[in-house]
Formats: structure tokens, C-alpha cells, sequence
């Protein structure tokens, strides 16, 4: 059962023990915002240039891969294990940290960059109106909420690996992520190839055909492909949330 | 509060630490739970906690698998480590932040403590010498009023007045609805302040007694020159001659109060007698 006191409480721990290096990520990423919105000037663009959008996916990582840093040394876990709430209320605490929390954080990072910028330009000669201002603030931050579903998957993603490997878990993660990547295209590749050619034509040029291949598979199924990807995407975010939780439960320290 | 039965538990598959222990505690005591080093004494409290899960056994806690560690479980149990560490933040706002989990826990009780011991809680936790922090912590423990406090090496690293003042909070820290466990090496602390003593010696509870039921049982005295009885059990030389204790012949023997570090040398090289002096086996 979730105790929304509970849950407050230590929402409120998370927010004031990590606000001074909160405060000095804050700084880093408003400046290096600043130097993107400024150098590009993002006001005379109708979109965004993806390196925000780049940006909004890799400090969400690094802030979620460091989520549950206090598992990290066996000190600092034995104190966060004893905080008297359940396993549950930890990792929903955690997860509202990481998915929104950290999301707002840089939203309000790139406001003050994206002013900075405005006061910079306009103070150099540029003629940027105050309207402009907002529309290009309310398009970026549009843009960002459109990768909502991606960016809360991966989060919920590196927060297992936060639990999972306990130290060095961005490293560990992009490691895995890769070598799985890997393995699974050469895999899909190879059985792709190895049925429309047999196994003795596997000298052919793998990457002109190959998705020529997958595709002439896939089409004729493409309302099943649509219904497995919606419920993948469903149940994929729940599933990876109830893992951490069932990783954070078996946790020793 | 605490049932341990047929616990098992080690560090990989070849270092067993404990083999079939068995342990119970109730409330309304200050246990002592003595060992040398390597023994388990801390592996025994973490296992307690919920930290660390046994193997196979069971390690019930206010009739709960400690492993699970309910939200009602921890709030009802509050493990000190020989070295806390805390967050940087200070001590004050440590409190703010973690006072609230512990729906018993009473902020006179801390102020008071803290004034005694005159801890300056506005100072970041990490720049607390050791035994600064060691004393919020214990003050922290203490004011939670948890039913259950388990304590390893308490008195590690605390000044000889703040050694006093430790004596005093822990002599009134216990009621009959709460418990207490102190682990430690340091016996000359706890004198007269730890009962029942609990001794853990290879992987086994070789002595879980009160100091009264000890008392009864074995004399200990200081003598010129050391016993030849077959009924000693340890002796050690001191510069006064020999400091030694013997299994009572009859109740009407008299000897000085429990020396717990002749006490612990005892049982340490005489399980097997000290067992059957109380009447079962070693647990």
C-alpha cells in the first residue's frame, strides 16, 4: 500500500539531500544551453536543433543512472534501506524524481538558457521580439513533450541499471545496451537473409538487402505489428518499474 | 520481538558463518552481545535489520521476516553502524528530513541529548569529527524510540566524558516495551549496563544468560596466587595477582560482581562447560 505521506517525505529527502549538486548540474547545463541557443539563434528557426532534444535524453540519463546512488557504497545503502517505507514507495518516489522531477529541471534550465540567449542577442543588435521569444520557448518545450514516451522508457531503463549495477551504471548500461543492439541485429539480419537466400548465399550485401527483406516480411502484418508494438509499449515501462522494485526488494547490503 | 531459529547464513559458499543459530529476545533489556573479532556480531545485526538475508532459518521480527523489511518492521527498528556516515547536509536539516519516518520519535528527547553531549547541529554531517557524528547519530537512535535499537561498537571512538554521558542515556534508554542491543569489544564501557550477555563464538550463541543467573553460577574473584581447583574456568594475571573465574560448588560462595572480560575469555575457551554449567548444550 503507497502512503502518499510517506511518499512526500521522501521526496522531500531526495530533493534536499541532492540539492547542491542539483544546483551545480543546473549551472553546467544552463550554460551549455545558453552557448547552443545563442551560437545557433534558435529565435530565427521555426524548430529546434536536436541537440536540445539530444540533450533533454542524455542529462536524464545521467541523472537516472545515478538515481539510486546511495546503493552504490554498502554504508549509504544500509541507510537508505532502513528509511521506514516499503519498497514500493521508495521506487515511486524515485521514479517521480527521475521521469518528472528531472524533466521540469531541464525545462526550466532551457527557459533561463533560451532568456539568456534573447537578452544576448537583443543586447548585440539583434532584433528579436518578446513574442518570438515565447513562441520559440513554447515550440522547444512542445518538441521535448513529443519524445515523452521515449524519454520516460529510457529513464525507467537506466534507473534499473541505477539498481541493477550499483556503480558505474551509465558506463555498464551503454555497454549492454550496445553489445545487445549487436547481437540482436546481426541475429535478426542473419535469420532475415538466411531465409529468402539460404544459408549458402550469405556473401550478399547484408545492408541494401537486408531491409528491403524485413520489410517484405512484416507488410503483409501490419495491423498485428501495429497491436504487439502498442502493447509493448504498454507494458514495457510497468515491466522495467516493477523490476527495479523487484531488484531494490532483494537488495543486501 | 526477536525469534532466530536454525539460521544459517555465510559470506560465498565456503565461509559459513553461522550454522543452525538460534536466539531470542524480549523486551525490556540492554543485551550485550560480545564476540573477537570475526565472529559475527555485526553480520548477526544486519541480518537482524534486514540487510543481510539468511541462507535458510528464520529471522522473525515483531513476528515478521526481518528480509522483508515492512514499512511497520522499520519503523520499529533502528540499526547504528560502528560508522554511521550521513549526507551533506547538516545535522539540523538531517533531522527535518528524517525525524518524520519514525512516528515516535521525539525532538526533547534529541534536544536534550544533543545539549548534553553539546553537538553543534548546524554543522554539515561530514565535517563532524567521528565521534561528533557518531554521537548525533546515537542521539538520533535514541530519540526515534524505536522498540528495538541495535548498536554496533557504540562506544567506539567517544571521549572519556562522553563515554559517561553514553553510560547514562543508555542505563535509561529501555522500557518494557523496548530492547536493546550493543555489540561491541569494548566490555570496560558497558559494565554494569549490558544484561543478559550474549557470547558468539564460532558461529554459535555459547552464552545467552542474565548477569544475575551468571552470577549464580560462577564466581569471580582476585586472588595471590592462581586457583588449582578443577573447578576454574580462566584466569588471568593482573598486577594485584591473579584475576580468575570458578564454577560455584555451592550458592553460598561469594565472589566480586561479573567481570565480563574474564566472563568472555571463559566462555570462549570453555564452551562446551559453560553449556552444560547452564544446563543445555552450546545454541
Amino acid at each position: 500500500m503507497l502512503r502518499t505521506k510517506i511518499v512526500a517525505n521522501l521526496l522531500n529527502r531526495e530533493l534536499r539531500e541532492n540539492k547542491k549538486s542539483l544546483v551545480w548540474f543546473g549551472i553546467a547545463l544552463v550554460v551549455v544551453l545558453f552557448v547552443i541557443t545563442a551560437a545557433g539563434n534558435v529565435f530565427a528557426k521555426a524548430e529546434a536543433p536536436g541537440i536540445i532534444q539530444f540533450l533533454f535524453f542524455v542529462s536524464g540519463l545521467f541523472l537516472a543512472t545515478n538515481s539510486y546512488q546511495e546503493l552504490k557504497q554498502a554504508k549509504t545503502a544500509q541507510q537508505y534501506l532502513l528509511i521506514p517505507a516499503t519498497t514500493a514507495e521508495k521506487v515511486v518516489a524515485k521514479t517521480i524524481i527521475y521521469t518528472l522531477v528531472n524533466a521540469i529541471f531541464y525545462i526550466v534550465c532551457l527557459k533561463i538558457a533560451l532568456l539568456a540567449a534573447f537578452l544576448a542577442l537583443n543586447s548585440g543588435g539583434a532584433q528579436i521580439g518578446f513574442g518570438q521569444f515565447i513562441a520559440t520557448a513554447y515550440a522547444i518545450s512542445l518538441n521535448l513533450l513529443a519524445d515523452w514516451y521515449a524519454y520516460v522508457l529510457l529513464m525507467a531503463v537506466a534507473a534499473f541499471a541505477s539498481v541493477y549495477f550499483r556503480r558505474l551504471a551509465l558506463l555498464k548500461l551503454v555497454v549492454s545496451g550496445g553489445v545487445i543492439t549487436l547481437v540482436i541485429s546481426i541475429v535478426l539480419l542473419t535469420e532475415v537473409v538466411a531465409l529468402y537466400h539460404g544459408w549458402s548465399n550469405m556473401n550478399i550485401n547484408l545492408s541494401a538487402q537486408g531491409g528491403a527483406l524485413l520489410k517484405s516480411i512484416t507488410g503483409g502484418f501490419d495491423v498485428v505489428g501495429e497491436i504487439v508494438s502498442v502493447a509493448i509499449k504498454a507494458v514495457a515501462i510497468p515491466f522495467l518499474w516493477a523490476l527495479t522494485w523487484l531488484r531494490l526488494r532483494e537488495t543486501e547490503a | 520481538m526477536l525469534t532466530i531459529k536454525n539460521l544459517r547464513f555465510g559470506y560465498g559458499t565456503k565461509r559459513k558463518l553461522f550454522d543452525g543459530l538460534n536466539l531470542q529476545l524480549t523486551a525490556g533489556n540492554i543485551y550485550g552481545l560480545l564476540g573477537k573479532n570475526g565472529a559475527g556480531k555485526t553480520t548477526l545485526l544486519k541480518i537482524i535489520s534486514g540487510m543481510l538475508f539468511p541462507k535458510s532459518g528464520d529471522c522473525k521480527l515483531f513476528g515478521q521476516r526481518a528480509e522483508e523489511r515492512t514499512a511497520k518492521m522499520l519503523e520499529e527498528i533502528y540499526f547504528l553502524p560502528e560508522e554511521p556516515v550521513g549526507p551533506v547536509i547538516s545535522g539540523s536539516e538531517y533531522v527535518k528530513i528524517y525525524a518524520p519516518f519514525y512516528p515516535r520519535f521525539s525532538p526533547t528527547k534529541f534536544s536534550e541529548i544533543i545539549a548534553e553531549w553539546k553537538i553543534n547541529i548546524a554543522q554539515s554531517l561530514v565535517t563532524l569529527s567521528q565521534g561528533e557524528r557518531k554521537k548525533f547519530f546515537i542521539a538520533f537512535a535514541l530519540s526515534t524510540n524505536c522498540r528495538l535499537i541495535l548498536m554496533d561498537e557504540p562506544s567506539n571512538g567517544l571521549d572519556i566524558p562522553s563515554k559517561t554521558v553514553f553510560r547514562k542515556l543508555i542505563a535509561g534508554a529501555v522500557d518494557e516495551s523496548s530492547a536493546l542491543v550493543i555489540s561491541s569489544h569494548q566490555v570496560r564501557d558497558l559494565d554494569g549496563l549490558i544484561d543478559p550477555i550474549i557470547i558468539i563464538d564460532s558461529g554459535k550463541i555459547v552464552l545467552n544468560e542474565s548477569i544475575a543467573s551468571i552470577e549464580d553460577k560462577i564466581m569471580f574473584s582476585l586472588g595471590a596466587i592462581k586457583p588449582t581447583t578443577e573447578q576454574l574456568l580462566y584466569s588471568m594475571q593482573v598486577p594485584a595477582g591473579w584475576s580468575y573465574a570458578v564454577i560455584k560448588t555451592n550458592s553460598n560462595e561469594y565472589g566480586s560482581k561479573a567481570d565480563l572480560e574474564l566472563l568472555f575469555n571463559a566462555t570462549v575457551e570453555n564452551p562446551e562447560q559453560i553449556g552444560q554449567l547452564f544446563g543445555r548444550g552450546v545454541k
